[in-house]
């Protein structure tokens, strides 16, 4: 079988040699084991597959040779953990040798400038100032074009409840706020970021004060993880700002999206962000955009129902943070130019709609049943009858921007689901409205 | 063995492309085949694909591995196009679900290559811009240097240590984190 291929690639090879390239493969032969195949890959596909290890695997490959070294210093994408892990623990152990160490590694990577950080990901911990420090550092010497910040906190370390004092000096002039222990955090982005992630890994991280020269040209801009999001983080002004994710938030209070914030917002993606605490929580959302495109809202985790004749099994947590069933007080929006609607398993008390544009995709999704129940509640539902109002006010509520559809067609296009009658849907997309 | 195109395609009119390996063997393939590969594609929108695709840089026995993939992945691509919903459709995720899982076993059962091939192929996929198999091809070299020290990666792949042993040692104390 390997004979008759040699033979073959022989007889090719002639007329190949006269009118084409030189062949780049080679077929194994005995010695092919003995060469380096790595030698035959262009940098860039070798530097590919470096970036496809991790990091810190790539890292390691930096002593193999002279070239391995040169090529994972070009790697675009940087992750560096500041902590030890450890396997058993999600929560990593600072250490100073590895904090210089890292410093060494990232001074190196940046030293000339000739491979622009693409991505830098830090890991850190938010209750240890050492690394708080280093990630400011890091922050500036990457200059990346997206950053994303991974915020851990030790809650063993500070008691739950809340009114421990923080060895953080910031905390100092929050002490009033007792949901909260981190206290408030700057974070100044360097000219070069486009593009900003923030994952708080518990609620005692909030969400930072974002300034500096990158504020002015951030363009895509995500919050998403355990933190309590109030109106605050979404006053700072980013004129550039065109996509805002927030998720896995927590509300305390009503929020405003506002174009005075972020005039040139146009995709906006809200998902799982719970109210903190039912009947004393009264938490809407205004989303009050003027060249917003799209908005899509799910909250399937922190709103899930149960069928009503599902055994009431288990009864859930007292979560201080995140209501059992999360219902937005009131939701508004007014998108002169929005063209797509999402919104899935999501509740609000009351929908009020200024404005849409001229809707292309539009997805309603809503299930009746039983709401989860905690300790000492009774047991609640969200009713056949509250899920159909739900559906028909939202679906009035974007009639100006369905036209010229009618009412009838409206309601004929909305279905209960297959296998489960809890659920009521409506969906169009921009290809049936082509068809139609 | 060379009508490689030949079989289960649904349209019977389908345009033929033939592709002509570094060793002058002859490979007809069906158009959604070849044009998984862009440097095909734009082959064909430019007009000069007539008289065969002269591949020079690709064996036929890289050749025949390279179009087996793409059939697969060419039915693959022709059912997502039947989607133009822009949501993800619960029930059509459902039916999706078990040819992915069809073609994940595919992709490793077409890995288990010797070193060779599969260095073979990552050349052939970058020539041809084949952008699935080259990040499955390079992901299994990535696999294969996962956890490995640097020892025993120039093992692995026969490379040459160039670096002086202070070189080494410097190289080895600066990125000391990533061994912790």
């Amino acid at each position: 079988m390997v004979r008759e291929d040699q033979l073959e690639k022989d007889k090719g090879g002639h007329k190949a040699a006269m009118e084409k390239p030189p062949q780049q493969q080679t077929e194994p032969t005995e010695e092919g084991e003995e060469e380096d195949h790595t030698s035959r890959l262009p940098d860039d596909i070798l530097v590919g597959i470096l970036s496809l290890c991790g990091y810190d695997d790539a890292m390691r490959t930096a002593s193999v040779s002279r070239r391995w070294e040169r090529l994972v210093a070009q790697l675009p994408d940087l992750t560096l953990c500041l902590s030890i892990l450890a396997y058993t623990t999600a929560i990593g152990t600072p250490c100073e040798r590895r904090l210089r160490s890292l410093a060494c590694t990232l001074r190196r990577r940046c030293r000339d400038g000739a491979h622009p950080v693409r991505t830098l990901q830090l890991v850190y911990r938010k209750d240890v100032p050492m690394e708080c420090r280093h990630v400011d550092d890091f922050i500036a010497l990457a200059h990346a074009q997206k950053l994303v910040l991974h915020a851990q906190w030790d809650t063993d370390v500070v008691p739950a409840d809340g009114d421990a004092d923080s060895d953080d000096d910031e905390a100092a002039g929050n002490a009033d706020d007792t949901d909260e222990n981190a206290g408030a955090w700057s974070l100044e982005l360097p000219p070069a970021t486009t593009e900003l992630k923030v994952v708080p890994y518990s609620y005692e991280v909030r969400p930072p004060h974002i300034h500096g020269a990158g504020v002015g040209t951030l363009r895509s801009l995500a919050l998403v993880g355990f933190t309590v999001l109030r109106q605050d983080f979404l006053l700072t002004s980013m004129p550039s700002l065109e996509d805002l994710h927030i998720g896995d938030c927590t509300l305390p209070d009503s929020i405003e999206v506002t174009s005075a914030a972020m005039p040139r917002l146009k995709h906006l993606r809200i998902t799982e962000v719970s109210v903190m605490t039912e009947e004393i929580t009264r938490a809407g959302i205004s989303v009050l955009a003027d060249e917003l495109r799209t908005l899509r809202m799910s909250c399937h985790m922190c709103s899930s129902t149960k069928p009503t004749s599902a055994p009431e099994r288990c009864l859930n947590m007292y979560m201080r943070f995140s209501a059992s069933f999360t219902s937005y007080s009131c939701f508004r929006l007014r998108a002169p130019r929005l063209s797509v609607f999402e919104w899935r398993c999501c509740y609000a008390d009351e929908v009020r709609v200024d404005s849409v544009g001229r809707l292309s995709d539009v997805a309603v999704e809503i299930a009746a049943g039983r709401k989860p129940m905690t300790y000492r509640q009774e047991c609640r539902y969200v009713t056949v009858q509250q899920r159909d109002k739900l559906m028909t006010d939202i679906l009035h509520a974007l009639m100006p921007g369905l036209q010229p559809r009618s009412w009838e067609n409206v309601k004929g296009k909305c279905m209960q689901r297959e296998h489960d009658d809890r659920w009521l849907r409506f969906e169009i997309t921009s290809a049936c409205s082509v068809a139609q | 063995m060379a009508s490689a195109g030949s079989g289960d395609e649904k349209a019977a009119a389908a345009a033929m492309i033939t592709l002509i390996s570094s060793d002058n063997e002859k490979f007809e393939v069906t158009e959604a085949t070849a044009t998984l590969s862009q440097t095909i594609r734009h082959m064909i929108e430019d007009g000069c694909t007539d008289g065969g695709v002269p591949l020079p840089n690709v064996t036929s026995k890289i050749l025949a591995r390279v179009i087996e993939y793409c059939k697969k992945h060419a039915t693959a691509a022709a059912g997502e196009e039947g989607s133009s919903s822009s949501f993800s459709d619960a029930a059509f995720l459902e039916v999706d679900r078990a040819f992915l899982e069809e073609l994940e076993e595919f992709d490793d059962a077409f890995l288990e290559v010797d070193r060779a091939t599969l260095f073979d192929l990552i050349l052939a996929a970058n020539y041809l811009d084949i952008k699935g198999l080259l990040n499955l091809t390079c992901q299994k070299v990535a696999d294969s240097v996962k956890g490995k020290t640097p020892e025993q990666i120039r093992e692995m792949y026969n490379i040459v240590n160039d670096l002086t042993p202070e070189e080494e040692a410097e190289i080895r104390r600066e990125t000391q984190w990533a061994f912790e």
